[in-house]
């Protein structure tokens, strides 16, 4: 085999390898193939996100779909809020938690340090702590 | 297509594999990231250096490379099995590693059952005793074995400082080769 055809192959393997992603909700969730799925379920927002394709899904519905959600901050998160506020307001930015908060999470790194920040703010859990004693 | 690298130990080749792999996959013009949660950061700091691509927030590669720290008790290297649809675990010939490899399959089949996971032969010296001692060893264990298996090269670990064109071209070929191995896992 020459180095064009190993090429080839792997970019084959990976082409077959992405359609079945897509499917694979099929499968697990007993539902019709993503393509029937996206029209016969449009506007279906009961079941949680649970896939690549039911996300992708939901993410072309469209800027303006999403829901409300409650969260618990302590006071320094709080402040962090505050103060990353005060940040935009100085940028002549009109600042809300939302935006913070949704600007962190596209921003926040997928590596070590965001699993050993999380176990460091599990331990330090108010509600947590209190639910405990 | 999501691969995981893992591993119980250190040192049995996790980030060379995951570098070469990305070079690998590079080539054929589909893209390509890795997420390091290796807090040793071996990775990252190899693809620095060869202008590889690590994954930005919200960034769809064909394949995602993910390096885990050589540990299967912390979160990161769970987190990275239970989101990978192919879970590689290499393991050089010697039958220390070996024996760990098998724990570390077991690990990743409990997490995910779903994932394709395969133990990788790493670092093989054809015809060597130690090498047929490992296929052996392994086939007597319920963990399935990658077909495919890495020489002990020189030129793999010149890939982290000087990318694909460091190989030569039985590298590259067998590489290939490899690549098709992992990439038809789930073809």
């Amino acid at each position: 085999m020459d180095k064009k055809s190993l090429i080839a192959q792997i970019s084959k393997n990976l082409t077959v390898s992405d359609s079945e992603i897509s499917l694979e909700p099929k499968k697990s969730r007993n539902s019709s193939p993503q393509k029937e799925n996206s029209s016969s379920r449009t506007g279906d927002r009961t079941d949680p996100p649970k896939s690549p394709a039911v996300s992708k899904v939901k993410k072309d519905a469209g800027a303006g779909s999403g829901k409300q959600t409650a969260l618990w901050l302590d006071d320094e998160d709080r402040s962090i809020l505050h103060e990353m506020g005060m940040l935009l307001y100085s940028q002549g930015i009109k600042p809300s938690h939302n935006v913070v908060i949704r600007a962190a999470i596209r921003l926040m790194p997928k590596d070590h340090r965001f699993f050993e920040k999380v176990q460091e703010l599990a331990s330090q859990d108010g509600r947590k702590i209190r639910h405990h004693k | 297509m999501k691969i995981a690298l893992i591993a119980k130990k250190g040192g049995v080749g996790k980030t060379t594999l995951c570098v070469l792999l990305h070079e690998a996959i590079k080539q054929t013009g589909q893209t390509v990231a890795v997420r390091d949660y290796d807090a040793q950061g071996s990775a990252s700091k190899a693809l620095a250096r060869i202008e590889g691509t690590k994954e930005l927030p919200g960034s769809k590669p064909d394949v995602l490379l993910i390096d885990t720290p050589p540990s299967l008790t912390l979160p990161a290297t769970a987190a990275a099995v239970l989101d990978a649809e192919i879970i590689l675990i290499p393991t050089s010939p010697s039958p220390l590693d070996i024996w760990e490899a098998d724990e570390a399959a077991r690990f990743a089949q409990e997490k995910n059952p779903n994932a394709a996971i395969r133990i990788v032969v790493n670092r093989t010296k054809t015809g060597t005793l130690l090498t047929d001692a490992a296929r052996e060893s392994l086939s007597g264990t319920a963990s399935q074995i990658l077909p495919a298996t890495l020489a002990d090269r020189q030129s793999y670990q010149h890939v982290l400082l000087g990318g694909w064109g460091a190989l030569d071209a039985k590298a590259q070929k067998e590489l290939f080769q490899f690549t098709i191995a992992v990439t038809s896992l789930r073809a």
